[in-house]
């Protein structure tokens, strides 16, 4: 009896069975994380992605407290890469991506970037967040103001070993600059 | 739920104190507390309802500030200020928090009125870098 066959059985792969059925059925619901996903990668919750991109969205919101190379090591693979674009300088290993988030706390000391939803596929995780703040100096060439902005982010997060190893981005800079530029 | 990781309990335990005392949004604050959260504070009744309830009779000017959290195991510890909850001082709380499957499943608390430069012997502020008022 294989995954296939309780597949399609024509019952679900994940329904209760008994005896030795019970056990193959175990194994077969434990294969079936990878029924429907793309590229066969395991499946999380919405609440097991929430934990795992706690940590990350934490950077935004307080300056970090303790040991940062430990930090990145338990949120981000080593591979990790954050992307806003398709050019080459628009994508970031994790020791720059911390870098830039750290940097934040001076040239934006009170940066918050809420959550507003996570939606879960596969091994994806999107972030629909808002973001604030209110820029310390010049920021992207809008002079200094005194002015804060609230914007919209969309990140995309791939989720491998229960770390983030990718994550794709994009804010709406744009928006900000014309919030700080209001006379 | 698999189990967290002290990093993760310590970053969930800011997004849910906010989410509750910060900006009093019930529906999102649910998701981390376990429905069966078991209190030890004195002044909380118990269970999820008991805390979520005595938040909704707090002003709106209620305020939550973090200043040191720490984790090991399954426990977390929050070092932050509680103001503008209506009382004539804030009230300087080291929150223990104990988590399972993910959530806030056990809480204690050790709180103090927030001492005035007059009031202080040490002449540093418990919280932050300047006194009340």
């Amino acid at each position: 009896m294989t995954r296939f066959d309780l597949l399609h059985s024509g019952k679900p792969c994940c329904e209760p069975r008994t005896g030795w059925f019970s056990r193959l059925a175990s194994i077969g619901a434990a294969l079936c994380l990878l029924c429907g996903t793309s590229s066969g990668a395991a499946a999380i919750t919405e609440e097991e992605a929430r934990a795992i991109i706690a940590p990350w969205y934490r950077l935004f919101n307080l300056p970090v407290q303790g040991d940062m190379g430990k930090l990145q090591e338990e949120v981000m693979t080593p591979d990790y890469q954050s992307c806003s674009g398709y050019l080459p300088s628009e994508c970031w290993g994790r020791d720059t991506s911390i870098k830039v988030v750290g940097g934040f706390a001076s040239s934006i000391p009170d940066l918050k970037f809420q959550i507003h939803e996570v939606l879960v596929s596969g091994d994806r995780v999107i972030v629909r967040g808002e973001v604030t703040g209110t820029p310390s100096g010049v920021l992207f060439g809008a002079p200094h103001s005194g002015k804060s902005f609230r914007i919209m982010a969309i990140d995309m997060q791939t989720i491998r070993d229960g770390k983030i190893s990718k994550t794709y981005h994009m804010e709406n800079w744009l928006s900000a600059l014309g919030q700080l530029r209001v006379q | 739920m698999a189990k967290t990781t002290p990093t993760q309990n310590k970053a969930l335990v800011l997004e849910a104190f906010d989410l509750l005392f910060n900006k009093r949004d019930y529906a999102a604050a649910e998701r981390y507390w376990s429905d069966r959260y078991v209190q030890h504070s004195a002044h909380i009744a118990p269970g999820r309802d008991g805390l979520f309830n005595l938040v909704r009779t707090l002003p709106n000017s209620l305020k939550y500030e973090n200043q040191l959290i720490v984790a090991e195991g399954d426990y977390v510890i929050a070092h932050g200020r509680f103001s503008g909850h209506g009382r004539p001082a804030a009230w300087i709380a080291a929150d223990i928090v104990r988590f399972e499957d993910g959530k806030l499943a056990e809480h204690w608390d050790v709180l103090q009125d927030e001492a005035t430069k007059a009031q202080s012997n040490s002449g540093l502020p418990m919280f932050g870098d300047r006194f009340p008022g």
